[in-house]
């Protein structure tokens, strides 16, 4: 385990009778980048939840190895409360200050450029921006492991792929590993090894 | 504009409806039953022109009232986010919260009377036991149903628990949140008056009281106007602080 930032061990979970996974095993290293890809209903997303400890298993074991970790949905999960800048620093609160947390936030807003809707809700602004959002709030956190669901799913090509390269780079510079689910083979290609399910 | 205007008329036709029938009334049954509008009206101008019935009794009833709805809100605030957020405490509290809400205001003003004796105390702790129930209620459910993908996304960002209630909890639960204190606070001031009226020597409730014993039918109907503005200032006031809040 001493490498292993993640280790699921004859994992099986389901919802009721619809099992989905059955004594699943795998292992994530630091800074690995693991796909996960397969048909829409087959349990991927269920799978990140179960990485990330938002479900857990019926039985088998999850293990973790890391402090910290960030989470993009797929359906983005933004506060609907907040400004896009105060969900971006969400992942801080309590550990940075507001002013160093904001200062923090101005930096990814520009480099996901959504400055300009740093004081909108997410009411307010369209699903390509707040797929950027919820990236910014990935990685304003610093985290050791980020679990992805489509997380370039909402942009046009030309973000999408500004998009991944800049988790690619905050990734690799930072050692950080990386459970992805995408229907696209462009995000999967950046992965080094993938499940499919 | 014109649904505007509809609306103001409605309300005004309304009002006059309602003086219509007050006054009516007040013609058929005698003043010694029911005070006429225009007497009921001089009369509260005039307690409120009196000093010491504003410094003795006025001020004491709003001081009783603040007190009661800022100690019930912030007792049923913090009780409420237990409740919603440990289930077991929300199971055991169960109890105690339906014994409270279903216990008539007349009996526990009594046994208030019986515990604290007479004055200022009992009239605060008895509205404030009746104010945290409604309060509690409305945070712990309004918790206990808060989106669970919210929770979550707290959950993987291992926000603290301070900060899932002051960020996830109290925005979710706002609406039930500022319902339940518009309608504490109308209550709030009927059981003010209530406890008054039975065991103080100050406040308008005591003031309801002897003007009943003297049948001074203006003075009474005098006092029940002036109830209705307090609790329309008093909801005033929790709406224009609701208001702020909630746009902070």
């Amino acid at each position: 385990m001493s490498d292993d930032i993640l280790k699921l061990d004859n994992v099986s979970f389901g919802y009721g009778d619809n099992r989905i996974l059955n004594g699943f095993s795998m292992k994530l290293g630091k800074g690995e980048f693991l796909g996960i890809t397969g048909r829409s209903g087959k349990g991927k997303t269920s799978l990140l939840g179960l990485c990330a400890g938002l479900l857990k298993p019926d039985s088998g074991e999850v293990l973790r190895n890391y402090a910290r970790a960030s989470f993009v949905f797929q359906n983005y999960r933004l506060l609907p409360w907040k400004t896009v800048s105060e969900n971006i620093v969400f992942p801080l609160k309590g550990r940075v200050p507001d002013d160093e947390s904001f200062e923090k936030a101005e930096k990814y807003m520009r480099m996901f450029e959504i400055g300009d809707a740093c004081d909108l809700r997410p009411s307010q602004i369209s699903g390509g921006m707040a797929q950027r959002t919820a990236l910014a709030r990935a990685l304003i956190n610093e985290p050791d492991i980020i679990f992805m669901d489509e997380p370039f799913s909402a942009l046009d090509s030309v973000l999408r792929e500004k998009a991944a390269n800049l988790v690619r780079s905050y990734c690799e510079e930072n050692g950080c590993s990386l459970m992805l689910i995408s229907h696209f083979s462009s995000d999967i290609g950046m992965c080094g090894s993938v499940i499919s399910v | 504009m014109l649904k505007l205007n509809i609306d103001v008329s409605a309300r005004i036709a309304g009002v006059l409806l309602l003086f219509l029938v007050w006054k009516s009334a007040s013609a058929g049954m005698g003043s010694l039953v029911l005070a006429s509008p225009e007497d009921s009206f001089r009369a509260a101008w005039r307690l409120l022109n009196n000093a010491d019935f504003v410094e003795t009794h006025l001020a004491v009833t709003i001081f009783r009232i603040s007190v009661s709805i800022i100690s019930g809100v912030v007792a049923g605030v913090i009780l409420g986010i237990l409740g919603g957020t440990r289930r077991h405490f929300f199971i055991f509290a169960e109890p105690f919260r339906r014994v409270l809400t279903s216990i008539p205001g007349i009996v526990a003003a009594v046994l208030a009377m019986l515990w604290f004796g007479l004055g200022s105390l009992m009239v605060i702790v008895l509205s404030t036991v009746f104010i945290v129930p409604t309060v509690y209620a409305n945070v712990a459910e309004g918790i206990r149903l808060s989106d669970e993908k919210y929770i979550q996304v707290a959950e993987v960002f291992q926000i603290p628990v301070f900060y899932r209630v002051t960020d996830i909890y109290i925005p979710a639960v706002y609406s039930a949140l500022c319902a339940s204190i518009l309608i504490v606070t109308g209550n709030c001031v009927r059981l003010v008056i209530l406890a008054e009226v039975m065991g103080t020597e100050s406040g308008i409730g005591f003031v309801v009281s002897v003007s009943r014993a003297r049948l001074d039918m203006p003075v009474l109907y005098g006092c029940v106007i002036i109830c209705f503005g307090l609790v329309w200032l008093m909801e005033s006031a929790s709406k224009y602080l609701l208001r702020r809040w909630g746009s902070v």
